[in-house]
Formats: C-alpha cells, sequence, structure tokens
C-alpha cells in the first residue's frame, strides 16, 4: 500500500519534503550528499551575490572603475581613461545572470517614465506579446502573472515619477525580477516569431525553441548578442554596447543594436547605453 | 504575488491534470509501458519563497527504483533545476517527470549503481523496479 504523500503546499521555506518512508539502504550512500550538497553549494553562492551587490546600484562616477583595476594594468586603466573621456557615470547592476536584461529594463523605463505615450505603446506591446506567447503554446496565466506584476511595477514608477520610485521598485526582487522575467519571455516571443532568420545562428544543432526554453527563458542565463538583437527589436529600443576587454588591438569597441531592420547607422541614436566587461553588463550615461 | 500564482497553477492542475497524474495529494500512476506500470507514486510539492524565479521542490516520497531518482526522493530533471523559468508549470513538471519513469537518463545518473543495471542489463532492471512497485507503490 503506498503512503499517502503530503499535500502540495505552499510554503515559504525552502526544507526539502520530510520523507516518510526511506529507510532503505540498497543505495550507495554517496550519491544521496553530493546531490544536495550542490545544490546547497550554489544557493549558498547566488546569497553571497545578492548580499554584496545590490540589484542596481545608483549612478556612480565610471572614474570609479579604476579601483578595480591594478593600477599597473595598463590595459584596462587606459580603456577606463577613455570611457571617462565620453561617459561621465556608471550604474551597476548585480551579476547574476541576469544583470542584461535588469539593466535593459531600467534604462527603458528610467527614459520613459514621463512619457505617457511611449509609456502607452509599451503597454500595448505586452498585450501584442501576450496573444503571441499564447499563440507559442505557453499558457495564459503564467504570461498573465507576469505581465500584472509588470504593469504594477510602471504603475507605481509612473506614479513615483522619479528616479527614486524607480531604484525602489528595481530594488525589489519581487518586482524587479518579474520585469526580468517578462524582457526574457519578449526575447523568446520575437526569436520564434522570427526562427528563420535566427535559426542560423544557433550552432548547436538546437532549434530555436529548444534554445529558447535553455537559454533565453530560464532566470540567469546571461546573454549573447543574439539575445540582445531579439530585444532590441522587440522592444524598437536603440541599444549601444561599448565593450571593454583586455583586447590589445583598440581601446574601446562600440556595437550599435538598431530597432529596426532598416535603420539608417550613421543617425544611430541610443536609447540604452550598456558596458559590457566579459560577462558582465552596466548601465553607462554621458550625463 | 506568488501566492495567486500557485492557486491558479493548482487549480489548473486540478482541472485538467496530465495524463497519468492527480493533484492534491499529488500523485503519478506507473505508466503503462514502463515497468512501474500499476504502481500509485505519490509526490511532495513544495513552492520556495521566490517561486516561480525558483523551481518547485518536487520530491516522491513513494520509493522508486529509477537511476534518476535517489533514496531521498530527489528528482534529478533538468527543468526541476536550471532549465526551470517562470514559463513552466507544476503541470508541466509532472508531464515531464512521467516521461523521465518511461524514458530513464542513465547517461546523467542520481543513482549511477542503478544507471549501471538499467544499461548493462535491462531485464535485472526491468523486474527489480517491478519488485519495488509492488512493494512500494501498490
Amino acid at each position: 500500500m503506498a503512503k499517502q504523500g503530503d499535500l502540495a503546499t505552499a510554503s515559504t521555506t525552502s526544507n526539502t519534503a520530510s520523507n516518510n518512508n526511506n529507510n532503505n539502504n540498497n543505495f550507495a550512500s554517496g550519491d544521496i550528499d553530493l546531490d544536495q550538497q550542490t545544490q546547497e553549494q550554489q544557493s549558498q553562492i547566488e546569497k553571497e551575490i545578492a548580499n554584496n551587490q545590490p540589484l542596481i546600484s545608483a549612478k556612480i562616477s565610471t572614474s570609479e572603475l579604476r579601483n578595480e583595476y591594478l593600477a599597473e594594468d595598463k590595459v584596462y586603466q587606459d580603456k577606463v581613461s577613455e570611457l571617462m573621456k565620453k561617459y561621465k557615470y556608471l550604474r551597476r547592476t548585480r551579476g547574476d545572470g541576469n544583470c542584461f536584461y535588469r539593466a535593459f529594463g531600467f534604462g527603458f523605463l528610467e527614459e520613459k517614465y514621463n512619457n505617457k505615450n511611449d509609456i502607452e505603446n509599451f503597454r500595448q506591446l505586452m498585450l501584442d506579446l501576450k496573444s503571441k506567447l499564447i499563440q507559442l503554446g505557453y499558457l495564459d496565466f503564467t504570461v498573465e502573472d507576469v505581465s500584472d506584476v509588470v504593469n504594477e511595477l510602471i504603475d507605481n514608477v509612473c506614479k513615483g515619477g522619479d528616479e527614486a520610485s524607480l531604484m525602489e521598485s528595481f530594488s525589489s526582487p519581487a518586482h524587479s525580477d518579474y520585469f526580468v522575467a517578462y524582457l526574457r519571455l519578449f526575447t523568446s516571443a520575437y526569436l520564434q516569431m522570427n526562427a528563420a532568420f535566427f535559426e542560423n545562428f544557433i550552432d548547436d544543432g538546437k532549434t530555436i525553441k529548444q534554445f529558447c526554453n535553455t537559454e533565453v527563458e530560464p532566470m540567469g542565463r546571461e546573454s549573447d548578442n543574439i539575445h540582445i538583437i531579439a530585444l532590441a527589436k522587440a522592444a524598437a529600443v536603440p541599444l549601444r554596447v561599448v565593450y571593454m576587454d583586455r583586447n590589445e588591438q583598440c581601446l574601446l569597441t562600440t556595437h550599435d543594436f538598431s530597432a529596426t531592420d532598416d535603420e539608417n547607422r550613421s543617425a544611430f541614436k541610443p536609447m540604452i547605453t550598456m558596458l559590457y566587461r566579459p560577462g558582465h553588463y552596466d548601465l553607462l550615461y554621458e550625463n | 504575488m506568488a501566492l495567486k500564482r500557485i492557486n491558479k497553477e493548482l487549480l489548473e492542475l486540478e482541472k485538467d491534470p496530465p495524463a497519468n497524474c492527480s493533484a492534491g495529494p499529488a500523485t503519478i500512476m506507473g505508466p503503462g509501458d514502463s515497468p512501474f506500470q500499476g504502481g500509485v507514486f505519490f509526490l511532495a510539492i513544495h513552492f520556495p519563497a521566490d517561486y516561480p524565479f525558483k523551481p518547485p521542490k518536487i520530491t516522491f516520497t513513494t520509493k522508486i527504483f529509477h537511476p534518476n531518482i535517489n533514496s531521498n526522493g530527489a528528482i534529478c530533471l533538468d527543468i526541476l533545476r536550471s532549465q526551470w523559468s517562470p514559463a513552466l508549470t507544476i503541470s508541466k513538471v509532472l508531464l515531464s517527470i512521467c516521461s523521465l519513469l518511461c524514458d530513464p537518463n542513465p547517461d546523467d545518473p542520481l543513482v549511477p549503481d542503478i544507471a549501471r543495471t538499467y544499461k548493462t542489463d535491462k531485464e535485472k532492471y526491468n523486474a527489480t523496479a517491478r519488485q519495488w512497485t509492488q512493494k512500494y507503490a501498490m
């Protein structure tokens, strides 16, 4: 006779289920602990990052980047000097694999919260996205769950109408993470709707759908060029990324991601600018 | 917010459970084309505080002989770990667990001994799995 398991319960702890019926000794003992230990270690690392880095920081002077590199590290010190010529400020994001989306969401609202029209357009994009995702086989309530909170966040930011309310919304994981999840769905839907084009950029034999399920939608998955191209177009946001790495051939490299397919390159004007250092995105400001 | 979503999911699960599954208490019927046929397997579902950004914790509370499920009932399934996304639901996870019962993944085992048996002596694997099903899940 099977024992009755626990009912599905909504608990606020992450304790694993109590097991009443596993006093067996038929297993190799090593496997249990190793699995659990790996998961515990991973959550420990996540906690440490969360304790040390805010989800989003206040604007700080780009000169502060100097402190991150050794004084004698000429490659990076020269690049920081070059960066400072054009960009006065930087806003850091937490290095949790969601930095690109979080920076994008913050940068977008920071630019738009005073512009009623653009905010309404964005809400319309959200509605369109919902029907697209449902067409693609997603469950309506999972999409609604995410878009409801994003709408609430936008309401709060527009009502507050200042940087402080934006900071407040993006510093609260409950709101901030929903925005990230939303932008991930947005990116995923755009990739899937334009599969014929994007397929050419996926080289490990995955279909676009598989790529989206494994590399776009899960939280904490880092972003590559393909994600950036898709999100810039999906949200119609011209985006500039300044690359800073150990490459000694040049000082800084700039990549522009256009909002449409036929944008005039020479007239490119970014709405959001990000600084990319291997594995991480932060926001950049000229003023 | 998470509570609202969890309620919706449970409601959905009750209204339209995936084949071989049922909600409250969560169970999976051993699929017909597997050595678990005829067994009723109970599961514990716990939602972490940061659900749906973190996956639900789902464990078997009924003992089962399977390369990807250990003696604690822990399940090694990609969408319960790194491949979880907020677009997924309990219902989809249960469906994947059912597939895992039919098609174990011995190359990424949680219990290496069972994986070895599965790969080298399928008959013995099927016999033991059937035996355990009779003993613990019927």
